[in-house]
C-alpha cells in the first residue's frame, strides 16, 4: 500500500532529498554535534555548560539559514516556495534533539518545552521576514545585495534587542531565556509574510 | 494659620506617631541576650506585641560590602497576636552584619519598625551573669558581660550558642534546670557559686564531682570562679569542629554521559537523519519522525541528573556523658540557578543571600547561581549522646545504634561498637587522611569519635581541657 501525502509535504521532503538544502542541513547538523562536543565537560564533575552554547549557536545558524531561503521564496512557484518552506521548518525541528541533550546535561532554570515552542514559530518568522525582505529587494532591484541582508538583518535584530533592553528580536536571547514577546513578534511576522507571499502569488510575482 | 504651618504641625504629629510605634509601644523586638547580640552565631529574639492581630515579623541582615553590594539574608517569623500582650521568643541566625533592620507587619500594614546599629554587630562571646552583685563577675572577667534575669533564660540550647560562660550565684534566683542545662549542652561553661551549689535542683544537675565537670559540650564549674583565660580553655571550639565536618562533605556534581559517547550518538543520528532524507516520500517522513521522537528522549533521559538539587544531610554529636550537642549540616548543590530550600531552620555556612522562614513548616532558602553549592547548617540543640566513654576511656554505645569506624584519638580503632555487646578486640588505627585527620586532629587526646552512615559522634574526654 502506497501512502500519498499532501503535495506540501511531498514538496518539503523532496527539498530535503536533493538540492542545495540537504547540504546547508548538513553542514547545519555537524556544525551543532562540533558545538556540543566542543563545550561538553571533558571531565565528570565539572560545571556543564554546553546548552548556552549550543542553543544560541542553534538558533542563529537556523535563524540565518531561514531568512536566506526565505528571502528566495517570493521568487518561488507557491508550491515551491511551501515546500521549501516546510523543509527549513523540518530542519530545524531536526536539530531540538542536539539542544535537549545539551538541556539535559546543563540542566539550565529554562525550561525544555521553550526550545520545542519556540524553534518552529521563529523559524516561521524568520522564514517570512526573509520573503518580505526578498519582495522588497526584489522591488527595489537591489538582488545583488540579498546575500548580506540575512546577517546583516540579524546583527540589526541584535542591536534593537540590546538599545531597546527587551528579548523581541534576539535569537540570542530568546534561546536562553521564556520570551512570550519573541514569540509574539514571530508569530505576527509569519502571518504577514504569508498574507505577503500570497499576494505576490495571486499577481503572478513567483516563477516556474 | 497659614497652609505651610498647618502642613509642619501634621509632619511634627507623624514623626511622633513614628517614634512612638518604633519606641515600642504596638511592639518590642529585643534580639540577644537584654539587646546584645552575637554576630555569626544564633541568638534569642523576643518579641511583644500589645493588641496587635497576627502578622510577621521580618529581620533583614544585610551582610554586604563595597565590592560586592547588597548580601541580604532575611528572616521572617510569623507572630500570633490579638488582644493584650502577647510574648514570643524564638532563636534566629544573625550573620556580621553591615546594617539590620526589622519590621512587624500586621493587618497589611507595618506597626513597628526598628534597626541595630553596625556596631552593635560584635562576635565576641557574652558572659552571662545571674546575680545581684554582677559588678564582681564584670570586674573578673575582661568581655561582653550581660547580666540577665533567671525568668529571661530559655530551655533552648540555640539560644546559647554566642555564650562563653553562665554565671549563676543564686542571689538572684536560679533558672529553671532545663535552662542550666541547655546552656551547658550549647558548649557555655556554667559558672556554679556560693547559693547556687546549695540549689537543690543544681544539686541532681551536677553531683559530685571536681571544679570542672563536663557536660556535653560545655560542664559545670564549681570551684574557685574561673578567669577569662580558664574560660577560654574550658571551651570546646564546637565552631572549629562544624567546620571541619562541613568540610569533610559536600555534594558531587553528578556523573554526566562522557564526551565520546556523545559525539557517537549525536553523529550517529544526525547520519540516520541524513538517510531518512534520502528516502522520502512517506516512509522516510515516518522514518525522521521516529528518529526525532527516539532521539529526544534518549538526550533526555541519559545525561540528564536524577534532579536538579541534590542535598546531602549528616548531623554532628560532640558531647559528654550521656548529653551531647548536636547539629545537622546540609549540604547543596543546584545545577539550575535559582532559589534551594531546604525544610528546616538553617544558617549558611557562608555568606550568601537567603531567607529563614521560621514557623509551620519552617524553610530556609538560598538563591545561588547554577551548578554552585552551598552549606546549611541548622540551630545546634541538646539530644542524647550516642557515644560515651567508660571509666577506662573506652568508647560505649549508649543508644541503639550499631556505631563504625570508632577510634580513641592517640589510641586504638575499633571496626564497630554495638550497644549491649562487649568490645571486640581494637585494630591498629588506619590512615584517615584529608578531611577526617584534620577533624580528629582537632579532638582532645583520649577522646572517642566513631561514624554511623554519614552522622559523626564525638565523646569528648572528660579530662581538664585547660
Amino acid at each position: 500500500m502506497t501512502v500519498r501525502l499532501p503535495r506540501v509535504v511531498e514538496g518539503g521532503l523532496e527539498r530535503l532529498r536533493a538540492g542545495d538544502l540537504p547540504q546547508f542541513g548538513l553542514l547545519l547538523l555537524a556544525l551543532l554535534v562540533a558545538t556540543l562536543v566542543v563545550t561538553w565537560p571533558a571531565r565528570p564533575g565539572l560545571p556543564n555548560e554546553s546548552w548556552y552554547t549550543v542553543s544560541q549557536t542553534r538558533s542563529v545558524l537556523i535563524a540565518l539559514l531561514a531568512l536566506g531561503y526565505g528571502m528566495g521564496l517570493p521568487l518561488a512557484t507557491p508550491r515551491r516556495a511551501a515546500g521549501t518552506a516546510l523543509a527549513v521548518l523540518l530542519l530545524a525541528l531536526t536539530t531540538l534533539p542536539l539542544e535537549l541533550v545539551a538541556h539535559a546535561g546543563s540542566a539550565p532554570a529554562t525550561p525544555a518545552w521553550w526550545a520545542w515552542l519556540a524553534t518552529p514559530i521563529a523559524t516561521a518568522g524568520h522564514l517570512s521576514l526573509g520573503a518580505l525582505l526578498g519582495i522588497v529587494v526584489r522591488r527595489l532591484r537591489l538582488t545583488a545585495l540579498a546575500p548580506l541582508l540575512a546577517p546583516a538583518v540579524l546583527v540589526g535584530a541584535v542591536a534593537i534587542d540590546v538599545r531597546l533592553g527587551v528579548t523581541l528580536l534576539n535569537p540570542l536571547t530568546a534561546a536562553l531565556q521564556i520570551a512570550p514577546g519573541h514569540l509574539a513578534f514571530h508569530g505576527a511576522v509569519a502571518l504577514l509574510g504569508a498574507a505577503a507571499l500570497a499576494w505576490v502569488a495571486r499577481r503572478g510575482g513567483g516563477e516556474a | 494659620m497659614s497652609g505651610r504651618l498647618w502642613l509642619a504641625l501634621l509632619l511634627a504629629a507623624s514623626l511622633h506617631v513614628g517614634q512612638g510605634q518604633g519606641s515600642g509601644r504596638l511592639a518590642e523586638v529585643e534580639v540577644g541576650f537584654r539587646g546584645a547580640p552575637v554576630a555569626d552565631a544564633w541568638n534569642p529574639l523576643r518579641v511583644t506585641v500589645r493588641d496587635v492581630g497576627s502578622g510577621r515579623l521580618t529581620l533583614v541582615a544585610d551582610q554586604g560590602n563595597l565590592r560586592d553590594g547588597e548580601i541580604p539574608w532575611t528572616m521572617v517569623v510569623p507572630v500570633t497576636g490579638g488582644a493584650g500582650v502577647r510574648v514570643l521568643e524564638v532563636d534566629v541566625f544573625l550573620p556580621a552584619w553591615r546594617s539590620l533592620v526589622w519590621s512587624l507587619e500586621a493587618g497589611g500594614s507595618i506597626v513597628a519598625s526598628g534597626a541595630l546599629p553596625r556596631e552593635a554587630a560584635d562576635r565576641r562571646r557574652l558572659d552571662l551573669v545571674v546575680s545581684a552583685r554582677p559588678g564582681a563577675v564584670a570586674e573578673r572577667l575582661a568581655g561582653r558581660v550581660v547580666d540577665v534575669p533567671a525568668s529571661l533564660l530559655p530551655a533552648r540550647a540555640a539560644a546559647y550558642d554566642g555564650i562563653r560562660s553562665l554565671w549563676l550565684d543564686g542571689s538572684a534566683g536560679m533558672p529553671a534546670p532545663a535552662a542550666i542545662s541547655a546552656a551547658a549542652a550549647a558548649g557555655a561553661v556554667v559558672v556554679l557559686a556560693d547559693d547556687a551549689l546549695r540549689d537543690p535542683d543544681v544539686t541532681e544537675l551536677v553531683g559530685e564531682g571536681a571544679t570542672w565537670i563536663p557536660i556535653a559540650a560545655g560542664g559545670w564549674w564549681v570551684g574557685a570562679p574561673p578567669d577569662g583565660a580558664q574560660l577560654e580553655g574550658a571551651r570546646v571550639d564546637l565552631g572549629a569542629y562544624l567546620a571541619a565536618f562541613a568540610a569533610a562533605g559536600g555534594v558531587v556534581a553528578p556523573r554526566t554521559v562522557s564526551v565520546a559517547a556523545v559525539m557517537l550518538t549525536a553523529s550517529a543520528y544526525v547520519l540516520l537523519v541524513l538517510l531518512a532524507w534520502r528516502v522520502g516520500g512517506a516512509p522516510g517522513l515516518l522514518t525522521w519522525s521516529v528518529l526525532l521522537l527516539g532521539a529526544s528522549l534518549l538526550a533526555w533521559g541519559a545525561p540528564r541528573p536524577s534532579s536538579p538539587t541534590l542535598i546531602e544531610s549528616r548531623a554532628l554529636h560532640v558531647g559528654v556523658g550521656d548529653l551531647a550537642w548536636r547539629t545537622e549540616v546540609h549540604d547543596l548543590l543546584t545545577l539550575p540557578a535559582g532559589e534551594v530550600a531546604v525544610a528546616r531552620v538553617a544558617r549558611p555556612a557562608t555568606t550568601t543571600t537567603g531567607e529563614q522562614r521560621l514557623g509551620s513548616p519552617p524553610a530556609t532558602t538560598l538563591t545561588l547561581p547554577r551548578w554552585r553549592g552551598a552549606t546549611l547548617v541548622e540551630s545546634p540543640r541538646a539530644a542524647p549522646a550516642l557515644l560515651a566513654l567508660d571509666a577506662d576511656g573506652l568508647p560505649v554505645a549508649v543508644g541503639n545504634r550499631v556505631l563504625r569506624d570508632v577510634r580513641v584519638v592517640g589510641g586504638p580503632a575499633w571496626r564497630e561498637v554495638a550497644p549491649g555487646r562487649a568490645l571486640e578486640a581494637p585494630s591498629d588505627p588506619t590512615n584517615l587522611g584529608g578531611n577526617a585527620a584534620a577533624f580528629e586532629a582537632l579532638l582532645p587526646p583520649g577522646s572517642a569519635w566513631a561514624r554511623d552512615g554519614d552522622d559523626w559522634h564525638v565523646a569528648l574526654a572528660p579530662g581538664v581541657r585547660w
